[in-house]
């Protein structure tokens, strides 16, 4: 069996962690975001263990880059990229599992076609289609309801980049519904 | 349904989730935030999302308690976990019977309890190059089936069978760094821990830490895996350029492979292992 353990590794006396001083700076993500970047997680990976493992590499990476993370106009925004990013790779690194459960999910939404799906849920069954970047995008722009200048400027691409891999991805999953 | 939404979805009259989420959060000011409050005092589908996201925050706090969060962010801050894109993979059953087992398997080095650069470089199977840092390490090896266990010296060298996995142990008498790089037949060096950046704080361990989750090496031929404990931190290209320039001196040949050397450094103390893969 591939998969991960609950960390067991030992925790050292006297070893500096790399997060801000006071824990009520940590309360403060938890209070703000810790739903959101959990909820991310556990959408994408489908699994509430990995997910909460996923969400704590996430917070782990904002602490790390404390200053620069303070300083997002939108730290949520910064959380949600990140959290995106890493549980589209993991999937990746997992890639055929997740990609036959999502196939699989993506053939059973086929065949219940009369029925009206949530677009989050739409998105989720079709993410095996496209790539980790269209991955990306239709998250942020399906999910998240971004407008289409917020994901490209989020993903550094342009308005029409953005644009054509979201019709690309469209297209895919017009055609598995018509299929 | 429509799959991709126009430009004019951006000014649709209701209010994004993200956006959503982030006035919850706090993120907006001044007419921002006016905007957003005024529209769900009258929209009720974005004032039920926002009471929906609220209710996901409470149950949230009430799965995962502040404790519990605080320490799993800052054991993640200490080990960040390996990353997907590593050519091995994580997982196995066999650490908590390895973390049991390793006392009694754990090889010391014989230099003792040695000052700076007491020890030449070469011998791969270590030697005390911090001062008071009582310095060991050790590979677990377990097979997929989690059958039984075997451990690996330094400077040792073993056949890998299919799907078995190693997973690295170190102690350190006193607080220092360490990093762990492979380099296979290739030459191509990957960094195991940690995966960017430099060195990982470690110690001091009264007995073997091991590091978070086991390895499966991929691919064919050899690679030799390095575990590096020093007094003060390291930088992770140098690393890697060391065991690079290893290789090439050692003409791709990873059984005459030296151990990596570091300029002016003398409070590195190298590990090593062989590995033939399946």
């Amino acid at each position: 069996m591939v998969g991960r353990q609950t960390p067991y590794f030992q925790v050292i006396a006297g070893e500096q962690p790399a997060v801000p001083d006071s824990r009520s700076e940590m309360r403060d993500l938890y209070q703000k975001y810790g739903a959101s970047v959990f909820g991310r997680c556990a959408y994408l990976l489908k699994d509430r263990s990995q997910a909460e493992d996923a969400m704590q590499d996430v917070f782990a990476k904002a602490l790390q880059h404390y200053a620069g993370f303070r300083a997002e106009a939108s730290p949520l925004t910064w959380l949600m990229k990140i959290a995106t990013h890493h549980c589209l790779n993991l999937l990746r690194s997992q890639r055929a599992g997740w990609r036959s459960r999502y196939e699989r999910e993506a053939r059973a939404a086929k065949d219940e076609r009369p029925q009206v799906f949530e677009m989050r849920d739409l998105v989720g069954k079709m993410l095996a289609l496209v790539d980790l970047e269209t991955q990306a995008a239709a998250i942020h722009y399906h999910v998240d309801e971004m407008t289409l200048d917020e994901v490209a400027a989020l993903l550094g691409r342009s308005v029409p980049t953005v644009r054509k891999r979201l019709q690309e991805f469209a297209t895919l999953c017009g055609k598995e519904f018509s299929a | 349904m429509t799959l991709v939404n126009s430009e004019a979805d951006s000014s649709a009259p209701h209010v994004g989730e993200l956006r959503l989420r982030r006035f919850r959060a706090g993120e907006f000011s001044g007419e921002a935030h006016e905007s957003v409050a005024r529209h769900t005092a009258e929209c009720a589908a974005c004032r039920a999302k926002l009471r929906l996201q609220q209710e996901e925050q409470r149950q949230f706090e009430r799965d995962i308690p502040f404790e519990r969060f605080a320490g799993g962010v800052e054991r993640a801050c200490r080990v960040p976990r390996p990353s997907p894109k590593r050519r091995w993979v994580m997982g196995g059953t066999f650490g908590l019977v390895a973390a049991a087992a390793v006392v009694v398997l754990l090889v010391r080095p014989s230099g003792g309890v040695g000052g700076w650069g007491e020890h030449a470089v070469g011998d791969h199977t270590g030697s005390n190059r911090i001062k008071g840092g009582g310095l060991s390490a050790v590979v677990r090896i377990a097979s997929a089936s989690g059958g039984a266990q075997r451990s690996l010296p330094p400077a040792g060298s073993t056949t890998l069978q299919p799907g078995e996995r190693i997973r690295l142990g170190y102690s350190i008498a006193v607080p220092g760094y360490l990093a762990a790089v492979s380099v296979d037949d290739a030459g191509e060096v990957s960094a195991l821990y940690p995966e960017g950046g430099g060195s990982l704080p470690v110690g001091p361990t009264q007995q073997v830490a091991f590091l978070p989750d086991s390895l499966e090496l991929s691919g064919s031929g050899r690679e030799r895996v390095f575990l590096l404990l020093a007094e003060r931190p390291l930088d992770g290209a140098a690393v890697k350029k060391s065991v690079r320039d290893a290789h090439v001196r050692a003409k791709g040949d990873l059984g005459a492979l030296a151990l990596p050397s570091f300029a002016g450094r003398t409070d590195v103390q190298p590990f090593s292992w062989l590995f033939l893969k399946p």
